[in-house]
């Protein structure tokens, strides 16, 4: 009974975004997609434990709740995000454009937006609390920082990724 | 006991991942991922099946294994293509001044990595020092013109007209 509710919830969500979210300006905003899943994340957190603390579902059953909730919006969130442009989509339609084009000619069309990015990527790190900048200029990587690049080293070292970005 | 066995499942897709990528290919790292998971998934639902019959546990066991190996997924593609992990990387070894570390960071790399992935996933081929899409390339950014539309995404992806018009989206790093 728990699964069909939450998957009837997961439809609603879907399909609320579907007919109405979608269409506002606001939601253009990776942001607000964010905070769209968070809440139904939050929504569904709280009402697995009421009802794994009132007995009413098991710890197998409130695990299982919860990971589907969170399957459901990280899957969206990427596909969101790789569909509103990641680097490699936007070198496949450039060389789309036409029958086919020079490596020059995509590098020289991707410099100016790899600067733009990086000056963003700062910022969002900054305000992620990732870095952090001292009064002399000198930037710096937080404690939590250095633990999701430590994380992500033993990653790429599994999956012999040589460099990251 | 169900939670032992999502735990292993994943370890174990992660062991042979880890064995598969030195072996080298063609393959992209995320099918070559999928390529042990989804084996992986199979005999761990078979297995829960078995022990716990259709129930919460068995569900459980096999949702936690796929929210596990989508998260392994979401960071090693992160690392692989995060330019802010890049930065944060580079930041690891010496604190720098922010234009120093901009410096350091060279686009021009980042893009050829980027071509060389695309090349080496069968989605371009480049002869005499041409670049041409193939019939992948072209699926894949039909499928993402369809998940544009359905996203309702507005801002152009053109990168020849993004010189001129926007720049410095904030999409995933």
């Amino acid at each position: 009974m728990h699964w069909i509710l939450l998957a009837g919830f997961i439809a609603a969500h879907v399909l609320a975004y579907i007919a109405v979210f979608r269409h506002l300006k606001v939601f253009a905003a990776e942001r607000a997609i964010v905070i769209y899943h968070g809440l139904a994340f939050a929504a569904v957190f709280a009402v697995v434990v009421v009802a794994f603390a009132r007995g009413t579902i098991g710890f197998a059953a409130s695990c299982g709740l919860l990971a589907l909730q969170y399957l459901y919006s990280l899957s969206f969130l990427e596909l969101w995000t790789l569909a509103e442009g990641s680097y490699s989509l936007q070198i496949l339609l450039r060389v789309s454009r036409q029958a086919s084009i020079s490596r020059e000619e995509i590098l020289a069309s991707c410099e100016a937006i790899g600067a733009d990015k990086k000056r963003n990527r700062l910022h969002d790190l900054q305000s992620l609390r990732l870095i952090a900048e001292d009064p002399d200029g000198t930037v710096k990587i937080s404690a939590m920082g250095r633990m999701l690049v430590d994380t992500l080293s033993l990653i790429m070292r599994l999956t012999t990724i040589r460099e990251a970005g | 006991m169900w939670l032992v066995l999502s735990l292993a499942g994943f370890a174990l897709a992660v062991v042979l991942h880890a064995v598969f990528a030195r072996m080298g290919g063609s393959v992209t790292i995320v099918l070559s991922f999928l390529g042990v998971g989804i084996p992986v998934a199979v005999v761990l639902a078979a297995l829960a099946l078995w022990m716990f019959a259709m129930s919460d546990e068995s569900i459980a066991a096999v949702l936690v294994y796929l929210a596990l190996c989508e998260t392994y997924i979401f960071l090693f593609t992160l690392a692989a293509n995060g330019v802010s992990v890049s930065l944060m990387m580079r930041l690891r070894s010496r604190p720098t001044s922010a234009d120093e570390l901009m410096k350091s960071y060279s686009t021009r790399a980042m893009v050829e990595r980027r071509i060389d992935h695309l090349k080496s996933g069968g989605f371009l081929i480049e002869e005499d020092g041409q670049i041409a899409l193939l019939e992948r390339g072209r699926a894949l950014v039909r499928a993402f013109a369809l998940a544009r539309g359905f996203f309702k995404h507005r801002r152009s992806l053109d990168i020849g007209v993004a010189e001129h018009g926007e720049s410095g989206q904030r999409s995933r790093p």
